[in-house]
């Protein structure tokens, strides 16, 4: 059974796609969880919004490819572009003027272009486990990687969109392993496995096909716009978004950053009460009062 | 970690698992024993319901943060199917209840100076506190009825890998940071541990536990000793001398109906065995009474307030297998039929070898009782004379004691 149910529910259009979102809580500020990529979708923030949702306005919908939303399989309807798009669109059809952003992974880049491009609907930055286009991905999960053709593939040789499109069980099975890297994880590695019964190959291999989103350069310039407050959470063993990646946005931005030393790619679902704590704390200091613990340094 | 506040009362918070209502029926006396030690200290209940309806039924104050708590009773019983529960997995899945409501639990002690913590089998405190050491923010004393998960052999060899995953997490946990738990309390005593092992390349159940437990012996809510004797109890609720009187009652939580249809599709046969049978069936405060049908002359109530004196004063109980009420009925040496819940690895294993080591109780298997078999051990547990095991009744006393060093 869910913790908490959401009290609201919508759809909204874009240009064809329907995309479902839910609200939780009624707290004076909002914050909006941006779905990463579409192997998983709303539910992988799970441990984070029965929580969040006792203080704040919470915010989240299933992405393009996944869950209670559409499936689109032309490549034009993925990538940044789409997905900041998506990110206002929700936040116009709630009535939300400005929210605290929330991205994991794939959203991470989401919640920087917000901040650095719409500054006045984000009043703060919380990512866990971001890419960023300023650091290389690692080679095993590199552009070359996915688009490599690969029989009988072992082990990150199945990070490849034709073998997505074969056998994705398998790939899912294999990813999940990936980002719970931790021991005694079986459940989280569960729950990754069965959202990913919610997409296809085809939507996957689309997804990463899609065009750059050329009215939002990410570049160093972009990150050292962003003012608001941030906080970067990482996992020091992450095999999937380097540790530098959040190292190169606090570079960047200066803002916060968190290290989990034995976690990988999914703190906010492996070590969810320290990781909550955390951003409770973060967000007490920059955005209210209350008591707090300071969230820079590093968690064992 | 607080201070020690030397003259200021003893302040507790409380948390006993709604999961069932034995726990806040033990943790209740627990609490009333710990105050004759310290009469002044307070006690915050951090509860959910049915617990809460419990503990204000006997004043008790109930913590205001409790309605942020996530429900976990409601949880166990979507987890559940005609009667069977597979408990492994049910907690499993309430992974994310269990994350929000260690969140309530942590603010509540962050924002309020507590001399200890009682955790009942509140297993999102033991788990994160360890998973999390310096998250502890004072003495903490953890209670148990049973150390350890177990697969059901017929689930095949991934619960087994789960339960076997699962155990060695919290043996690493405790062994790594003997800190945390400042006392660790099994509710039984070590013949009460099954002789399992913990899975493969882990060590027996009845090697570890009590390197890492001590023992206040089972702790009852009351003991029938102090109700009176059977037959005051019996004139006291109307129960003649020529009846025999039958009690169905399955719990507190609302996974028994199937169960009780069952029964009841067994009291004809069991009336034309036994025709001063009277059978009384209490629902519980999770079933209504209206979603069966009674054949006529079987009794139905909802709730029966002291439901253990009448379970003192009966000549038979059918009952679900949970601990609680079967050690009632083992207190009271009252004869009874128990049909754990299929899948249910403590009411199989763990409950089952605690009776058996009673010698009280007759085991059923649900899916092979039908009416006449049902009937037949009901005219032969009333015959039988067999001789309970004592239960002590010292046992909340003794847990207090094992406390108050702890302030």
């Amino acid at each position: 059974m869910r913790a908490v149910l959401p009290n609201h529910e919508g759809i909204i259009d874009r240009n064809g796609v329907r995309l479902h979102y839910e609200i939780y809580g009624n707290g004076p500020q909002t914050i909006l969880f941006i779905p990463t990529w579409m192997l998983v979708h709303s539910r992988s923030y799970k441990a984070q919004i029965p929580y969040f949702s006792d203080k704040y306005r919470c915010i989240t919908w299933d992405p393009r490819g996944n869950g209670k939303s559409d499936r689109p399989t032309d490549p034009q309807g993925f990538g940044q572009g789409q997905y900041v798009g998506d990110a206002l669109a929700i936040l116009d059809a709630t009535d939300t003027k400005s929210a605290i952003v929330f991205g994991y992974s794939q959203s991470g880049p989401t919640c920087a272009i917000l901040a650095a491009y719409h500054a006045d609907r984000v009043q703060a930055v919380v990512t866990v486990g971001t890419h960023t286009p300023l650091v290389p991905r690692f080679e095993h999960n590199s552009e070359a990687s996915y688009n490599s053709v690969v029989k009988n593939p072992k082990g990150w040789e199945k990070y490849n969109r034709g073998y997505w499109k074969t056998n994705l069980p398998d790939f899912a099975e294999f990813f999940s392993d990936q980002i719970f890297i931790e021991p005694h994880s079986t459940k989280q590695r569960e729950d990754v496995r069965h959202w990913s019964k919610g997409t296809t190959g085809e939507v996957l291999a689309a997804s990463m096909a899609a065009p750059d989103a050329a009215q939002y350069p990410l570049d160093a310039a972009a990150y050292q716009r962003i003012t608001c407050p941030m906080l970067a959470v990482h996992g020091r063993l992450d095999p999937i978004a380097p540790l530098a990646a959040s190292q190169k946005v606090a570079e960047l931005t200066g803002c916060d950053l968190l290290v989990f030393d034995q976690a990988g790619h999914a703190p906010h679902a492996r070590y969810p009460v320290k990781f909550n704590l955390a951003v409770r704390d973060f967000l007490n200091k920059h955005l209210g009062t209350g008591h707090l613990n300071s969230a820079k340094g590093k968690v064992s | 970690m607080n201070k020690k506040r030397i003259k200021a009362p003893k302040r507790v918070l409380y948390l006993s698992s709604p999961i069932g209502l034995g726990h806040a029926r033990r943790d209740l006396a627990i609490a009333r024993e710990l105050r004759t030690h310290f009469p002044d200290m307070q006690v915050d209940w951090l509860a959910q319901d049915p617990v809460t309806r419990f503990l204000m039924a006997n004043n008790e104050r109930v913590h205001p943060d409790s309605v942020r708590l996530a429900n976990e009773s409601a949880h166990i019983e979507a987890e559940s199917g005609e009667h069977d529960l597979n408990a492994f997995m049910a907690i499993r899945n309430m992974d994310e209840i269990l994350v929000k409501n260690f969140m309530v639990f942590q603010e509540a002690v962050e924002q309020q100076d507590y001399d200890l913590v009682i955790a009942d089998e509140a297993w999102d405190v033991d788990h994160f506190w360890h998973e999390h050491p310096e998250l502890k923010r004072t003495q903490v004393a953890w209670f148990t009825d049973f150390v350890g998960w177990v697969p059901i052999p017929e689930n095949g060899a991934r619960e087994a890998f789960l339960t076997t995953d699962y155990n060695a997490e919290m043996i690493g946990h405790v062994e790594n940071n003997p800190d945390i738990r400042d006392r660790a309390i099994f509710v039984g005593n070590p013949d009460d541990i099954i002789p399992h092992s913990f899975g493969k390349d882990l060590p027996q159940m009845r090697d570890w536990v009590p390197q890492h437990y001590d023992f206040s012996g089972y702790i009852i809510g009351q003991h029938p000793d102090e109700f009176g004797s059977r037959a005051e109890l019996r004139h006291k609720f109307g129960y003649q001398d020529g009846e025999k009187i039958c009690i169905v009652t399955v719990g507190g939580s609302g996974v028994g109906s199937n169960l009780i249809r069952r029964i009841l599709a067994a009291y004809p046969a069991a009336k034309s065995k036994i025709p001063e049978l009277r059978m009384i069936v209490v629902t519980g405060p999770r079933l209504d009474p209206a979603m069966f049908n009674f054949p006529t002359g079987v009794e139905a109530r909802a709730f029966v307030p002291n439901l253990d004196h009448h379970l003192a004063a009966c000549d038979l109980a059918l009952v679900q297998g949970g601990l609680t009420t079967s050690m009632e009925l083992v207190a009271a040496g009252t004869p009874f039929l128990y049909f754990p819940l299929k899948n249910h690895f403590e009411q199989n294993f763990h409950v089952a070898q605690r009776l058996d080591r009673y010698n009280a109780g007759r085991k059923m298997i649900y899916d092979d009782c039908d009416p006449d078999n049902i009937a037949q051990a009901m005219v032969e547990e009333l015959s039988n004379s067999k001789t309970f095991k004592p239960v002590e009744s010292d046992g909340a006393e003794r847990a207090a004691k094992m406390l108050v060093d702890l302030f």
